[in-house]
C-alpha cells in the first residue's frame, strides 16, 4: 500500500489524516532526534569555546542550541498526538507523560545499560563501563522519583 | 586619573529615585544580611573615597573597626558637597545620603556637572543604602575651610547639617554601625576586608590605605601603600610560585577611550590566576575585558611559537588558549566610561568595546616585549607547548592503559610516568593526602598486636603506613617508581619496588595490609584485592580507604570530575562496591566508616596530571551542578569563584578468615 494512501482516503472523506504510521511521522521522529541531539552537542561545544577564549563563537553556539531545543519542542507538539518518540506510548497530559517517562527509565536502567556496561568491559573499556554503571545507578534513582511523582499526580 | 570636568559641587549631584524599601529588602541592595552584606556596606563607603582617589583628589583612606561595632572610613578627598543642591534645594550631602542612585557619578556624560569621568560605584545604590541599613550613621565633611556634621539613625535624620568649626584640611569621615536588627550576629570577615583594601592600594599607586582593628584589647594597624602598581600586585600573588621570567610584564596603553593596564607573569605552576578590574571594581567572573586578554595572549604566543619554528606547520599545529595560560598570574585593570555588566553584582563585564581595546593594547605591547626579551619569550612559549603536549600525553596515557587492559595486563610504564612526576610534590597535590582524620581513622581501626608486620600497598609517600607507627612492629612499603620509593623510605622501614597485580611477597606474610585511594585507578581492582588477601596471614586485617560519591544522584557527575582530574580513573567505586570487592575476595567481618573532608579544589586540580582544559571544565561542572547533585553533595562556591568541596571518604576493614 502506498504510504500516502491514508491521507488521500481521509482527505476524500473531508477528515484530517492521522499521523501515526506515515512517512511524515518518521520524519518528525528523526527531526526530534536530530535537533535534541544538536541542542546538547552545541551546548557542549559552547562551553569548550568559552574556555578556549572564543566568546563570540560560544554565544553563537549557545544561541543555536537554544533554538534547536525549541525546534525539538515544536516536533513534539505534533508528535505527541502519535505518541512518545522513544517508547511509542501515548503522551500529552502529565499522568500519561509520567507513564512514558517511567517506561523510558525502566528500559534504560534495567534492560539497556547493564548490557552495554558488560560489552564495554569485554571490549577493554573499563572506564566507559564504569561510566555506564554510574549512569544506570542514577537512572534507577530517577525511576524511583518518577514512580513517586506518578503516585502524586494520581 | 584626573578628569577635565572636575567641578564637584552641589550641582554635580543628580537625583534619580527615593530611598524606600532598602530596609524592607536589604538583601536586594547589598546582596545579603550576612557577613558579605556587612562587608558590602564598608566597600560602598570605601569606594566613594577610592573614586576620589581615581579623580586625583585623595591620597589616604583609613578604615577603622571600632570597639562598639562601628566602622569608620576617613579620607582626605574634597569632601562631600554641603551647599544647596540645584534642583532639590536641600544641602547636597543630604541628597547623597538619603537618595538611592544619587551621587557625582550619575551626572550627564561630558556635561558641565560631571564630577567623575570614571567611577566604580558598587551596585549603583550608593552610600544612602549604608545609611538606611545602619542604626547609627554620621558624616563629618571638611571642605571650604569648614567642618560640617550630620547624623542619621536607620536612615532618619538624627542631627541636622551643622557647621561645627573651621577646618584646615579637606576630606570626608563616615562612621556607621550596621543595624544589628538587620545584620544579626554577623561577624566581620576581616581577612576578606584586608584583601580588598590591599587590592585597592595595589590598583592605585601612591594611595595609602590603612586598616585598624580597634575591637580587641590590642589595637592592630596595617598600612598598604605601593608605588609598584599592578606589577607589584602580580609580584605579591606569585609569592611562593617559581616564576619563568624574573619580572612581571607590565603593559599600559590606551585604546578608544579605554585605559588598559596589565601585569602578567608566567610561573612553573599549573593553575592560572587572573584577577580583573573595571574602574577598580573586581569582576570576579571576568567578562569582555578578560576575553580580549585571552584572545591577545593566544595570538601572540602562537605567532611567537610559529616564528621560532616550534610548531608543525604542515599539521597546522596550534597552542590552545588554556595551554597558553597554564601557570599564568595576571592582573588586568581597565578604566572606561559607562561599563555594562551582567546583573547587579557587577561580576561580569559585558561591554563589547572592552574586547577590542584590551586585545589591541595587549597584542601590540606583548609582542614588542617578547621581541625585546627573547629568552623569557622562549621560556613562556616553551611552557605553553609543554602544557599542550602534556594534555596530549595524558590522553594517550589513559588510552594506552585501556588498550593494555584487554588482556588484563596494565602497562606499568603508564603508571610510572603518571605518578613518578607527581612524586616531586606529592604532599601539595591534595590536602587529604595528609588529612589527620582519614589517617587517624585508618589507624584507629587497627585492633591487632603492637608487633604486627605491616604492608602499605602503593605507599606513595608512606604517610598511610606511617600513621600506624607506634601501634605496629615493622612496616614494609610497595610502590612502582624509584622516586616514590626514595620518598617512602623516609617514613617506612623497608620499601620494595613492584606492582599490585603481582606482589613480590610470599603468601601469608603480613598481619595488616593498608592502602588508600588506589583501587579506582585500576581497570581490574579485584586482582590487587585478591593479592592482598593472599599475602595476609590467616586472621590478618586489610584496612583501605577510598574517595566515593555520596549516592546515585552524584555518581555520574563525580565520575566526570574525577576522570577529568585523573585520566587513569577507571572505576567509579561506590561505598557498596568497596564492600563487595572485599567480600568477593573472601574477606569477612567487614566494617565501614564514613568521613567527610573539606578541600579547596584548586589544591586538588593544580597538578601535572590535570590538563588546563580539564581544570576549567571541572570548575564549570561545579558551577553548573544539577539540583540533584547539589542536594546530596555539599560544596561551596566562594564569591571569588573558588570552590570548596566536601569529599566523602569511606574506610573499610576486613579480615582474612583464620585457617
Amino acid at each position: 500500500m502506498p504510504v500516502d494512501a491514508p491521507s488521500h482516503r481521509d482527505a476524500a472523506k473531508g477528515r484530517l489524516p492521522t499521523l501515526k504510521g506515515t512517512l511524515t511521522h518518521t520524519h518528525l521522529r528523526d527531526a526530534f532526534a536530530l535537533d535534541s541531539r544538536a541542542a546538547s552537542l552545541y551546548g557542549y561545544f559552547a562551553r569548550i569555546a568559552e574556555i578556549e577564549g572564543y566568546p563570540e563563537v560560544a554565544t553563537t553556539l549557545r544561541e543555536l542550541a537554544e533554538q534547536k531545543a525549541m525546534f525539538a519542542d515544536g516536533h513534539l507538539d505534533f508528535l505527541k498526538k502519535a505518541g512518545d518518540p522513544l517508547t511509542g506510548r501515548s503522551i500529552g497530559e502529565t499522568t500519561r507523560n509520567l507513564s512514558a517517562a517511567v517506561l523510558i527509565e525502566e528500559q534504560d536502567a534495567v534492560d539497556r545499560l547493564p548490557g552495554v556496561a558488560r560489552t564495554a568491559h569485554a571490549e577493554g573499556f573499563p572506564d566507559i563501563a564504569s561510566w555506564f554503571e554510574s549512569v544506570a545507578l542514577a537512572r534507577h534513582h530517577h525511576l524511583a522519583r518518577l514512580q513517586a511523582a506518578k503516585e502524586d499526580a494520581r | 586619573m584626573s578628569t577635565p570636568n572636575s567641578a564637584y559641587s552641589a550641582s554635580a549631584i543628580t537625583v534619580l529615585t527615593g530611598l524606600e524599601a532598602v530596609r524592607q529588602r536589604p538583601a536586594m541592595y547589598v546582596g545579603s544580611t550576612g557577613p558579605s552584606g556587612a562587608l558590602h556596606l564598608i566597600y560602598e563607603v570605601v569606594q566613594n573615597s577610592v573614586d576620589e582617589a581615581m579623580a586625583g583628589h585623595c591620597s589616604r583612606i583609613c578604615v577603622t573597626l571600632q570597639a562598639n561595632g562601628s566602622i569608620q572610613v576617613a579620607d582626605d578627598g574634597r569632601g562631600i558637597p554641603v551647599d544647596a543642591h540645584p534642583t532639590d534645594g536641600r544641602p547636597a550631602i543630604e541628597v547623597v545620603l538619603t537618595t538611592l542612585h544619587a551621587g557625582g557619578k550619575f551626572g550627564p556624560q561630558g556635561g558641565q556637572a560631571e564630577a567623575y569621568g570614571i567611577a566604580g560605584g558598587l551596585h549603583g545604590v550608593g552610600i544612602s543604602c549604608v545609611n538606611a541599613l545602619s542604626d547609627h550613621f554620621e558624616v563629618e565633611v571638611r571642605r571650604d575651610g569648614l567642618t560640617s556634621h550630620i547624623a542619621y539613625m536607620r536612615g532618619e535624620e538624627a542631627s541636622p547639617l551643622t557647621s561645627v568649626g573651621p577646618s584646615e584640611s579637606t576630606g570626608t569621615t563616615v562612621t556607621f554601625r550596621p543595624d544589628p536588627t538587620i545584620f544579626d550576629g554577623v561577624v566581620l570577615d576581616v581577612r576578606t576586608l584586608r584583601r580588598r583594601l590591599q587590592e585597592q592600594a595595589f590598583l592605585h599607586p601612591g594611595l595609602t590605605v590603612e586598616l585598624t582593628d580597634a575591637r580587641g584589647r590590642n589595637r592592630a594597624s596595617e598600612v598598604f601603600r605601593y608605588d609598584t602598581g599592578i606589577a607589584g600586585f602580580v609580584d605579591h600573588l606569585v609569592a611562593e610560585r617559581t616564576p619563568l621570567h624574573p619580572q612581571p610584564i607590565a603593559i599600559s596603553g590606551e585604546h578608544d577611550g579605554h585605559q588598559v593596564d596589565l601585569a602578567v607573569q608566567w610561573t612553573t605552576a599549573y593553575a592560572e590566576e587572573t584577577l580583573s578590574y573595571v574602574n577598580a571594581i573586581f569582576t570576579s567572573q571576568g567578562g569582555s575585558h578578560v576575553e580580549g586578554l585571552r584572545a591577545a595572549l593566544t595570538r601572540v604566543v602562537n605567532a611567537r611559537a610559529r616564528a621560532e619554528g616550534l610548531l608543525h606547520d604542515d599539521a597546522d599545529e596550534q597552542i590552545a588558549g588554556y595551554d597558553v595560560r597554564e601557570g599564568m598570574v595576571a592582573v588586568l585593570s581597565v578604566k572606561m566610561r559607562e561599563p555594562e555588566y551582567e546583573g547587579q553584582t557587577k561580576s561580569t563585564l559585558t561591554s563589547h568595546s572592552a574586547i577590542d581595546a584590551v586585545e589591541a593594547v595587549v597584542e601590540q605591547a606583548l609582542s614588542d616585549w617578547m621581541d625585546a626579551h627573547a629568552s623569557a619569550a622562549t621560556a613562556i612559549v616553551g611552557k605553553a607547548l609543554e602544557a599542550s603536549r602534556a594534555r596530549a600525553a595524558a590522553r594517550r596515557a589513559s588510552e594506552r592503559a585501556r588498550y593494555q587492559s584487554i588482556d588484563q595486563v596494565v602497562s606499568k610504564e603508564v603508571y610510572k610516568q603518571q605518578f613518578g612526576i607527581r612524586s616531586k610534590n606529592w604532599h601539595q597535590s591534595a590536602a587529604w593526602i595528609t588529612d589527620d582524620t582519614i589517617l587517624s581513622t585508618q589507624a584507629d581501626m587497627w585492633d591487632g598486636p603492637d608487633d604486627a608486620k605491616v604492608l602499605d600497598v602503593c605507599c606513595g609517600s608512606g604517610v598511610v603506613g606511617n600513621a600506624f607507627r607506634g601501634k605496629v612492629g615493622h612496616i614494609t612499603g610497595l610502590d612502582l617508581t624509584p622516586e616514590m620509593i626514595a620518598m617512602a623510605e623516609t617514613r617506612l622501614d623497608i620499601v620494595k619496588q613492584g606492582d599490585v597485580y603481582e606482589m613480590p611477597f610470599d603468601s601469608d606474610q603480613f598481619d595488616l595490609v593498608c592502602n588508600r585511594e588506589v583501587l579506582h585507578l585500576l581497570p581490574r581492582p579485584d586482582i590487587p584485592v585478591a593479592q592482598i588477601f593472599r599475602v595476609l596471614k590467616p586472621g590478618g586485617t586489610f584496612i583501605v580507604s577510598q574517595l566515593v560519591p555520596y549516592g546515585p544522584e552524584d555518581a555520574p557527575w563525580f565520575f566526570r570530575i574525577v576522570k577529568k582530574k585523573q585520566p587513569l580513573f577507571f572505576n567509579n567505586l561506590m561505598a557498596e562496591d568497596m564492600v563487595k570487592l572485599l567480600e568477593d575476595a573472601g574477606f569477612v567481618d567487614i566494617e565501614m566508616k564514613d568521613i567527610i573532608c573539606w578541600e579547596d579544589i584548586d589544591v586538588w586540580i593544580d597538578t601535572w596530571e590535570t590538563p588546563n582544559l580539564h581544570r576549567h571544565e571541572i570548575r564549570q561542572l561545579y558551577y553548573d551542578a544539577p539540583a540533584e547533585v547539589r542536594r546530596v553533595h555539599p560544596f561551596e562556591i566562594r564569591p571569588d569563584g573558588g570552590i570548596l568541596d566536601q569529599w566523602r571518604w569511606v574506610v573499610l576493614r576486613g579480615r582474612k578468615p583464620s585457617a
